[in-house]
C-alpha cells in the first residue's frame, strides 16, 4: 500500500476548510454537543428516595435496568412504548402503552392536546392506535396517560409519571418522544435506554400478543 | 487475468464508481448534520461531545476523497483515507451489531423511516458487506494509482 503524506493533509486541510464554511450556515449547532439525558446514580430500593427522586424531577432522565425494575415492581411509573405499532403488537414490556413516535404528531394536533395541555383544565380523550386503545388527559393539572379511565378517575400516582422505552441502545425514538413531551410541558419523564432487547435478555415481564 | 486487472480501465470504472458512491453518501449528512450527529450518538461508540464535529468533517471528508477519486487528484491520498475511513465504518458496524444494537445507520440516507428490528439488523449485515467490497476497491486503485 503507498502512502503519500502530502497528499494526506492537503485532503484534510481542504475538508476541514468546507466544514467551517458549512458550520457559519448552520443556526443552533453547536461545534461541542452536551447530551441532553440526565444520567442518574444507583438507586436504594428504598422507595422514598425513589419517590423523591420522581417529584424532583425536571427533564428527561436516563435510568439504567436496575431502576427500571424496581420502578416497575413499585408500580411507579406507567411504561410507554416508542417503537411503531407492529412492532409493539409483536411483544412489549407487560403493561405498557403505545405511543408511538411516528405518530404523536398526529395525535396531538387532532386532538389539540397542547392546547388542552396548557390550558391545565380536566380533561380525558379516548385514544385507539389499530385496536390499542387507551386515555390520555388532564386532572389536577397534572397530564395523565392510562389504559384505563378508571385508574385516572381514582388520580393514580403510577399514571402521571412516565417510562419511556424503544428497541435498546441504537435506538432514539424514547429520547424524541421524551423531549417532544417535555417540550408539551410535561416534567415527569424518563428515558429506559436498554429498553426491549435488554429486558428481554433478562426475562423480565412482557407480553407477547 | 492479472493483466485484465491492472488494465488503465478498470481502475477508472473503479475510481468512478467509490467517488460517486463517496459523493452520494456525504450529500445527505452535509445537508443535516444534527440528524447525522444524533445517529452517531446511537452507536456509543465516540463522546457525545465530540459527535457534532464528526458530523461536520466526515461527510466533507467523504465529499472531498469523491472529488479527488473522479478527477483523478490525489489519487494516493483520497483511497489511503478511503481504506481508513471504510475500516473504521466497518468497526462501528460490527461492533453494533456484536453488543447488539440495531441502530439505522446512517450510510447513505438518514431517515430509514420506522424500520423493525430485523430490518435494522438486516441493513446493517448488507452495509457491513458493502463496506468490505468498497474496501476492496479502495485498496486496488492504492495499489495500482500512479503518483500525480
Amino acid at each position: 500500500m503507498k502512502i503519500k503524506y502530502k497528499d494526506i493533509i492537503q485532503i484534510i486541510i481542504i475538508s476541514l476548510v468546507l466544514s467551517l464554511c458549512r458550520y457559519f450556515f448552520l443556526d443552533d449547532y453547536p461545534l461541542f454537543k452536551e447530551s441532553k439525558l440526565k444520567e442518574v446514580g444507583e438507586f436504594s430500593s428504598e422507595s422514598d428516595s425513589l419517590l423523591t427522586f420522581i417529584n424532583n424531577l425536571k427533564s428527561p432522565t436516563l435510568v439504567d435496568l436496575k431502576t427500571a425494575k424496581l420502578l416497575y415492581d413499585k408500580n411507579f411509573v406507567t411504561f410507554i412504548d416508542a417503537r411503531d405499532n407492529e412492532s409493539f403488537s409483536e411483544q412489549h414490556i407487560l403493561s405498557s402503552i403505545n405511543l408511538p413516535y411516528e405518530l404523536i404528531e398526529e395525535i396531538v394536533s387532532d386532538y389539540d392536546l397542547e392546547y388542552m395541555i396548557q390550558l391545565k383544565d380536566d380533561f380525558t380523550q379516548k385514544i385507539d392506535i389499530n385496536g390499542h386503545i387507551f386515555y390520555i388527559g388532564m386532572l389536577n393539572e397534572d397530564f395523565y396517560l392510562s389504559q384505563s379511565m378508571s385508574k385516572i378517575n381514582n388520580k393514580s400516582f403510577t399514571n402521571k409519571n412516565f417510562i419511556i422505552y424503544c428497541s435498546g441502545h441504537g435506538c432514539s425514538l424514547s429520547e424524541d418522544l421524551g423531549f417532544y413531551l417535555h417540550s408539551l410541558g410535561i416534567k415527569k419523564i424518563l428515558i429506559y435506554e436498554g429498553g426491549m432487547p435488554e429486558w428481554l435478555d433478562n426475562g423480565f415481564p412482557l407480553n407477547n400478543d | 487475468m492479472i493483466n485484465f486487472f491492472k488494465n488503465i480501465n478498470f481502475l477508472f470504472i473503479s475510481r468512478l464508481l467509490l467517488g460517486f458512491i463517496f459523493i452520494y453518501a456525504s450529500i445527505d449528512k452535509i445537508l443535516d448534520p444534527l440528524s447525522f450527529s444524533n445517529l452517531i450518538d446511537n452507536y456509543h461508540v465516540t463522546p457525545v461531545f465530540l459527535n457534532n464535529l464528526f458530523a461536520l468533517f466526515v461527510p466533507m471528508l467523504e465529499l472531498v476523497i469523491g472529488i479527488c477519486l473522479i478527477f483523478n487528484l490525489n489519487i494516493n491520498g483520497a483511497s489511503f483515507i478511503s481504506i481508513a475511513l471504510l475500516l473504521w465504518f466497518l468497526f462501528i458496524l460490527s461492533q453494533a451489531l456484536v453488543r447488539g444494537i440495531n441502530v439505522d445507520c446512517g450510510c447513505f440516507d438518514l431517515n430509514s423511516g420506522s424500520l423493525d428490528d430485523t430490518e435494522l439488523r438486516k441493513n446493517m449485515i448488507e452495509r457491513i458487506f458493502e463496506d468490505i467490497v468498497l474496501l476492496g476497491i479502495s485498496l486496488y486503485i492504492n495499489i495500482n494509482s500512479k503518483n500525480n
